[in-house]
């Protein structure tokens, strides 16, 4: 039936050709004219004159494209509605909040209220299509509209030429128009993480946009409206040429991935959603996997692939989450981690993508950074579950419980800034754990024989309990300047160290050591000696970020300009130091004092060492 | 005795080999942060160790002579012999060190940026060169976006973003859709407007508030479309395309166009004003120029008639007291 159609449309396109090109006379032309669009008329009045598909990717006149559950519908349509039988309905519903596509099963009953799947809304199918209806009257208003204001009375007998030139003169630039201005606002989205952890959701750049949780929760009537006018098959039928059809698939998809993205960016801060999430995740997915075969250019299309990657990889994350975070029970940690891993390295591939698409840096920079925040989040994830696979080889303990104890010590050492502070802090624990479980040595000085000295060299005050300690230090490699020469000056190019107190973050204590110093073969050696940490010994986590140790050091080198000659500075890592906390005697009562080989050391380090001793336990 | 002959000789630069000049520029020049003697000695070394028959040594104390030489003057006449200069070498010493070494590529890249960010500069007026200039830096840079920046820490930019190469490849991007715009305003300012909003979404992403600022501000006004009052025409960009002018308009007049169901935006009480289209507007000002013009014309001829009559007046008065 709809190859009739299709013969007929281009044989009036013919008759349009042959009459301007004097083949035929104009009561010839109007006579076959009229016959043609009568049979034309016919068909269209026994297929249904209210056929109309409203979702992108399925054409009216292909029924072989629509779901089981589509034709469900239109069977239940048409039963429900004795007196229109010989006019089909066919509409895909969709969501009345969020607006996405309703999910009906095969069978169900339709006078059950329906869930929609990627929001949780429940409505009744009269409830979406009043919605629907709605939505058509404004789609067929704005449609007479911009026909008529084309130079067209309406629809009917427009040919196949006048078609096109009316879609790509009006239709297109003015949907294409408002559709941009539309989305201009949500333009960061793909910056946002899709999934989130409860301990990353309230950092300030992993926050949900409130522009996109508002479009879930129902303030979205332009995006209904703009939905229905993207997909309607009324205005598939202007998109004649290949590459108007394309130029429209593109909007489709913009349009309906927001719905996707606002219900993501909505429920990704809610607790236990992880379900939700995924669905509409997957639904991104399989948008943007059917996209892909139909995109042409070949940085969109490295964009689109790109967009897809990340999906899959986010979809593999949930799936973890759901296991571990949600269920939570019979966690195998070598499995997880083995799942894990391979999650980061899906990501991973998904960012090496992005890193190499050709598209434009506005949208692939963003997106990047999304991307960037999906893997810090799979990698919170990984460091927790490296500190469970340790903790639970000498006692065994549930993943849930582990994980909120853990979360609090780390909360208790640090106000946690950001996610990526999160992941430093849960990585500098695991390192500690597996130094001390005898598996990852680190650069560690082992070096006591300081300390009596240091004990002592208090003398008024008596010394009491001695508790030993590795502190961290962020080291920096110092390439300084030396002037010698007493006559003649000359300048010569030294290295030294710099060190940042990694036991705080606010303000750290940062020391400098020159290749003169005593001490400064002690860090040359720890540097190279890699070595396993005492059980007996407490090592406390490094709590400064690699950012903020660096940020410590340059300042401290730009400060001590002067008086150091500092040429460059280079980060080096962690070297953890021997240090004590040494209980004083005099007569105003007790003091602890934190001493090491090295000139200054954070003093307020009781509460660290004492979590952190409870949390070894 | 031949220790301290050597450290004087050194200390002096007496019978220097090319070699220890070159070391000589790094402790004498670049070591004591001193790059305008660095670079005159990098000279001497690369005229020494050419003579002597070192290329190679030759050609990188002459690409870092030329380095040191951009980094303190700012010349960018520089820029070409530079990267020319470059082009020989695989690696150079990492700029204010003198054993670390950095490869050429990622700088050369860096300062073919910069020869296109000064002709920008050169250039004032040309709307269409302007926007093609920065389009090719925006490229350029988006071919380096993950590299960090070199020389901008020494030779500022000066017009910020001089930390990242992906800030520099958006405000070239803005900067690019913002001429963009310019060129298509008086054709279709709807489409200068979508220029204009990806020029804004580019600032933002640098966060250069100014560009933002001015891009948004222009935006609002070049998306903003009213009904001409004396055309009746529908006309997109205020202060581009239309202007509101002053006029006496009541509660009446705004009813009216309620009840007409026309655009009733085309008049702002609370103002006193009327939007008016460019050709509207500005035929209405030159008419009344015109007319103003007709009657100064008038009146001249008037005034020059009345004053030939006086002076013919002032003679006869005059011959009468004479003839008296």
């Amino acid at each position: 039936m709809a190859m009739d159609k299709q013969d007929i449309r281009t044989l009036l396109d013919s008759l349009d050709v042959q009459v301007s090109m004097g083949r035929i006379d104009q009561p010839t032309y109007d006579a076959l004219k009229q016959k043609w669009v009568q049979q034309l008329q016919e068909i269209e009045v026994s297929e249904g004159s209210n056929v109309a598909l409203e979702r992108a990717g399925i054409a009216a006149t292909d029924t072989e494209g629509l779901t089981s559950t589509t034709h469900e519908l239109l069977a239940h349509s048409s039963l429900s509605q004795p007196e229109e039988s010989a006019h089909y309905t066919i509409e895909v519903l969709a969501c009345p909040r969020c607006n996405a596509p309703a999910e009906i099963k095969t069978g169900g009953d339709l006078s059950q209220p329906l869930k929609c799947p990627f929001c949780e809304t429940v409505y009744t199918v009269r409830q979406s299509q009043d919605n629907e209806q709605q939505l058509k009257k404004d789609l067929k208003a704005w449609l007479d509209q911009m026909i008529v204001s084309s130079g067209y009375s309406n629809n009917n007998g427009v040919d196949i030429n006048a078609r096109r030139f009316i879609f790509r003169e009006s239709l297109y630039p003015a949907l294409k128009k408002e559709i941009d201005r539309r989305l201009e606002s949500f333009e960061n989205m793909l910056e946002a993480p899709l999934v989130q952890m409860k301990e990353t959701r309230d950092f300030r750049d992993y926050r949900p946009d409130q522009r996109l949780t508002m479009l879930a929760k129902g303030d979205n009537q332009w995006l209904k409206t703009l939905s229905t006018r993207v997909s309607a098959q009324q205005l598939q039928d202007f998109a004649v040429a290949q590459e108007d059809k394309q130029r429209l698939r593109q909007l489709q998809v913009r349009v309906l991935s927001l719905t996707y993205y606002a219900n993501i960016a909505r429920h990704a801060s809610s607790p236990g959603a992880y379900q939700l999430v995924r669905k509409n995740i997957v639904a991104l997915q399989k948008e943007y996997q059917a996209y892909l075969q139909e995109v042409a250019d070949e940085h969109y299309r490295s964009y689109i692939h790109v967009l897809d990657a990340r999906t899959t990889a986010d979809i593999l994350l949930l799936d973890l989450f759901i296991a571990a975070l949600e269920e939570g029970q019979h966690i195998v940690p070598q499995a997880l981690l083995f799942q894990v891993g391979n999650v980061i390295a899906q990501l991973e591939k998904a960012q090496s993508l992005a890193l190499a698409c050709t598209y434009n840096p506005l949208y692939t920079v963003p997106l990047q950074q999304g991307i960037q925040k999906d893997m810090t989040t799979a990698r919170i994830f990984q460091a927790v579950v490296v500190d469970y696979e340790v903790a639970t080889r000498t006692r065994a303990e549930e993943f849930r419980p582990f994980y909120e104890r853990l979360m609090r010590y780390a909360h208790h050492l640090a106000n946690i800034e950001s996610a990526d502070h999160l992941l430093w802090l849960l990585t500098s624990i695991g390192r500690v754990l597996l130094a001390r479980a005898a598996e990852a040595p680190l650069p560690v000085v082992k070096d006591w024989t300081w300390l009596d000295a240091a004990v002592e060299g208090q003398r008024r005050k008596a010394p009491g309990q001695v508790v030993l300690h590795y502190h961290p230090y962020w080291i920096a490699q110092m390439n300084y300047t030396e002037v010698g020469g007493v006559v003649v000056k000359r300048a010569s190019a030294r290295v030294g160290f710099l060190l940042a107190d990694a036991s705080s973050i606010g303000a750290p204590i940062i020391v400098a050591v020159t290749a003169h110093d005593a001490v400064f073969p002690r860090m040359e050696a720890g540097l190279q000696n890699f070595q396993l940490l005492d059980q007996q010994v407490v090592s406390l986590p490094a709590v400064l970020p690699y950012e903020k140790a660096e940020q410590a050091i340059r300042a401290y080198a730009y400060a001590h300009e002067a008086e150091l000659k500092v040429l460059a500075t280079r980060m080096l890592g962690i070297l953890y130091l021997p240090a004590a906390s040494i209980r004083y005697v005099d007569k105003n009562g007790k003091r602890d004092i934190v001493v090491s080989c090295l000139k200054n050391i954070n003093q307020d380090l009781a509460q660290a060492l004492k979590q952190t001793q409870e949390f070894l336990q | 005795m031949s220790k301290l002959f050597e450290n004087v000789r050194f200390a002096m630069g007496f019978g220097l080999s090319g070699g220890e000049i070159y070391s000589r520029a790094f402790e004498k020049g670049v070591l004591m942060k001193d790059f305008i003697k660095a670079a005159d000695l990098f000279d001497e070394a690369a005229k020494r160790t050419s003579a002597e028959g070192s290329a190679e040594l030759a050609a990188r104390a002459a690409a870092n002579s030329l380095l040191y030489s951009y980094l303190t003057k700012k010349n960018v006449h520089l820029l070409e012999p530079l990267v020319k200069a470059l082009g020989g070498l695989y690696e150079i010493e990492r700029i204010g060190l003198q054993h670390e070494m950095m490869r050429v590529g990622p700088l050369c890249a860096e300062l073919e940026c910069r020869r296109i960010e000064a002709l920008i500069a050169q250039i004032h007026d040309d709307v269409v060169r302007l926007r093609d200039l920065h389009r090719m830096a925006a490229g350029k840079f988006q071919a380096m976006l993950q590299q960090p920046l070199i020389t901008y820490e020494y030779v500022k930019s000066g017009v910020g973003h001089d930390e990242r190469a992906d800030a520099r490849c958006f405000y070239h991007q803005g900067m690019y859709q913002f001429y963009e715009a310019m060129t298509k305003k008086d054709r279709d300012p709807s489409t200068a407007a979508d220029d204009l909003a990806l020029a804004q979404q580019a600032f933002r992403r640098c966060n250069d508030q100014h560009w933002m600022h001015k891009a948004t501000q222009l935006l609002d006004n070049w998306r903003i479309a009213r009904t001409c009052w004396l055309c009746h025409r529908e006309v997109q960009g205020y202060e581009l395309h239309f202007s509101m002018c002053r006029a006496t308009v009541t509660p009446y007049t705004k009813h009216l166009l309620a009840t007409l169901n026309q655009d009733a935006s085309a008049v702002q009480l609370e103002s006193m004003k009327v939007a008016v289209c460019t050709p509207c507007g500005s035929m209405m000002s030159f008419k009344a120029v015109e007319e103003a013009e007709k009657v100064r014309k008038e009146l001249t001829a008037k005034l020059d008639v009345a004053f030939s009559r006086i002076q013919a007046l002032e003679d006869r008065v005059n011959r009468i007291y004479l003839n008296q």
